[in-house]
């Protein structure tokens, strides 16, 4: 359904060529959610904005994407507007500043209907409404008319998948669409997420750095860091048997409720990486326990790794010789 | 769900709305608005006279009760109490009028700028500060000396010329604020083009300060038009505006200050109006100034 593949994003600095993704590539099948997870400032948005051609002027893009095998990379913005909204759609993280605060919500709604579907605004507000029952809003008929600030916080983001809904797109990517409600709320929202992509076989790409999201709803899971992805697997691989030493340190960072509450947090020490001074060699090696001399020099390359992949010269799990160190 | 009241659905304008019915000194000012409008409307039915109308044997009086001439005759002997108000007609077509062309061309020239910003922005701002900074009256005297006197194309070619220029830089620098909201960003990710979000998401959001400029353009369109009138561009005898009436009256100050005082009084109550509904306005719209 969506292929990237050797994306790379940079922007032109006065500080000169800043790349923040590297060599990103990732496939989603049809009806499949993939999860994108990874520190702030790890490129994981950036790298999707390049899909959704949301990126500003400074950015230089390169490699590709193709949706259902056409290419979105490189397009004009009209051209673009074809595909954004009615193929590929994308909800973005605080849903009170990514919602038109003057226009009537139903309208908000209406207006990628009237865009994309050529329907008139009265079509298009009855579908509006039709869309909000759909993402389980109570009162649909008064919340139609009424402004971004007069609703809360969980339902604003429903508000916002309904407009990516609208025209039934290919793919959904949801930009950290619960990091900014509150658990309960967050927990509602996922299950609406679980139950679009079940019903209406929608591919997913969900991004964000917390990982209790992503066991709830991924199928699949790419962990980037410093801009390139170091693992690459199935949900349950990746969580359960991490191989790369990052992925494997998130994981053991997370708080959790069987422990005593005495154990100090087991935090990953120093800071991710400033992408204009990226380490030499794997860029996690300052941080890294096994880090060897070879980590210090030498960039480690996405490797299979019985059913993903792994960026590591000593991934985690590894049987002694059956993955000598990555060149 | 269920809700213990009912919220009142509010959007920008009814908060406003509410907001400015609040000040008194709103009240007070669109009172005088709707009276003067009221009796430049249908005031000079109430006088016997026309505004043209001579009458020979009372050239120069004084505001008196016979012959219904309450606030006197001019040098001519023509009534000035209709004369007023015909000017007051006069005066707030023109401000009116100019102000919305200034808006309008004003509104487009800095929503286009400020969105697309670039080399875009830069020829149009550019075409802005340099007809700013043209002499003015270097224009007016062109125009003059081009068109007929009195003609009524040619004030609207004058005033034109600048009265939008301010009104675009404010909304070029609003659209720019705008640019980079997330809002814009999701409506770009919806697919829709530059048009829609200039006319749906840009100008309804730029709104509140044009509003409130544009309510104190019209005085300055007023003004503006007294200064051309002075100068052999505006209106011609024997129409007056509120303008070329205070010109003359000036002439005539210390023989007969009434055609002085009372077009002038008019024209005061009229800027003063407009300005704290302007202020009133400007208010209303800045959810901080509670």
């Amino acid at each position: 359904m969506l292929e990237i593949a050797d994306l790379e994003v940079a922007f032109e600095t006065r500080m000169g060529h800043v790349k923040v993704v590297s060599d990103f590539s990732l496939s989603v099948a049809r009806g499949e959610c993939v999860g994108i997870v990874g520190e702030s400032g790890a490129g994981k948005t950036q790298a999707l904005l390049a899909v959704m051609g949301l990126l500003p002027r400074g950015a230089r893009v390169s490699g590709s994407a193709r949706l259902q095998g056409e290419e979105l990379l490189g397009r004009g913005a009209g051209a673009l507007d074809e595909f954004r909204g009615a193929r590929i759609a994308m909800i973005f993280q605080d849903p009170l500043t990514a919602l038109t605060p003057h226009m009537r919500v139903g309208d908000q709604i209406a207006e990628v209907l009237v865009r994309h579907r050529r329907l008139s605004w009265s079509a298009g507000r009855e579908r509006a409404l039709e869309l909000l029952r759909a993402v389980h809003i109570a009162d649909a008929e008064r919340r139609l008319r009424q402004y971004p600030h007069e609703l809360s916080g969980g339902m604003r983001q429903r508000v916002m998948i309904a407009m990516a809904l609208a025209c039934e797109p290919d793919v959904l990517i949801a930009d950290e669409p619960t990091t900014a409600l509150d658990v309960t709320v967050q927990a509602q929202i996922l299950a609406l997420l679980a139950e679009l992509k079940r019903t209406r076989g929608m591919s997913l790409v969900l991004v964000t750095h917390d990982l209790g999201v992503i066991a709830g709803l991924a199928d699949r899971v790419a962990v980037m860091y410093a801009g390139r992805l170091v693992e690459q697997g199935t949900a349950r691989a990746v969580l359960k048997a991490p191989r790369h030493p990052y992925t494997r340190a998130l994981l053991d960072s997370m708080p959790r409720l069987d422990v005593p509450s005495s154990e100090p947090l087991r935090a990953i020490r120093g800071q991710p990486p400033d992408p204009r001074a990226l380490p030499a060699g794997c860029a996690f090696h300052p941080r890294c326990d096994l880090a060897a001399d070879l980590c210090r020099s030498a960039r480690p390359r996405l490797r299979p790794t019985g059913d993903g992949m792994v960026a590591c010269h000593r991934p985690l799990g590894a049987a002694a010789g059956e993955e000598g160190p990555t060149s | 769900m269920s809700e213990v009241a009912t919220p009142i659905e509010s959007g920008l304008w009814t908060d406003v709305w509410q907001r400015l019915r609040r000040r008194r000194s709103v009240h007070a000012a669109a009172g005088v608005l709707a009276l003067l409008v009221f009796l430049a409307w249908i005031g000079p039915a109430l006088s016997p006279h026309a505004y043209d109308a001579l009458d020979w044997e009372r050239m120069g009086a004084p505001p008196q009760l016979e012959a219904a001439h309450w606030l006197g005759t001019d040098r001519l002997g023509r009534d000035l109490f209709v004369r007023t108000l015909h000017a007051l007609r006069l005066s707030l077509l023109i401000g009116l009028l100019a102000a919305l062309v200034s808006v309008l061309i004003g509104i487009t020239w800095g929503a286009v700028a400020g969105y697309f910003g670039g080399r875009v922005d830069a020829v149009m701002m550019r075409t802005v500060d340099v007809l700013y900074s043209l002499p003015y009256v270097f224009i007016v005297i062109v125009l003059a000396s081009l068109f007929e006197r009195g003609s009524l194309a040619a004030l609207f070619l004058a005033i034109g010329a600048v009265g939008w220029l301010t009104m675009a830089r404010i909304v070029r620098g609003q659209t720019l604020a705008l640019r980079r909201r997330e809002f814009i960003e999701a409506a770009i990710a919806c697919g829709a083009g530059s048009g829609s979000i200039l006319v749906r998401h840009v100008v309804p959001n730029v709104i509140g300060p044009v509003v409130v400029y544009a309510t104190l353009t019209v005085p300055q369109m007023i003004l503006f038009e007294s200064f051309l009138s002075f100068l052999g561009l505006g209106v011609q005898e024997p129409l007056a505006s509120l303008g070329s009436l205070i010109n003359d009256g000036a002439r005539e100050m210390e023989s007969a200050p009434w055609l002085l005082v009372f077009p002038a009084g008019v024209l005061m109550l009229l800027l003063v109006s407009f300005s704290v509904l302007g202020d009133g306005l400007r208010d209303a719209l800045d959810p901080r100034a509670e």
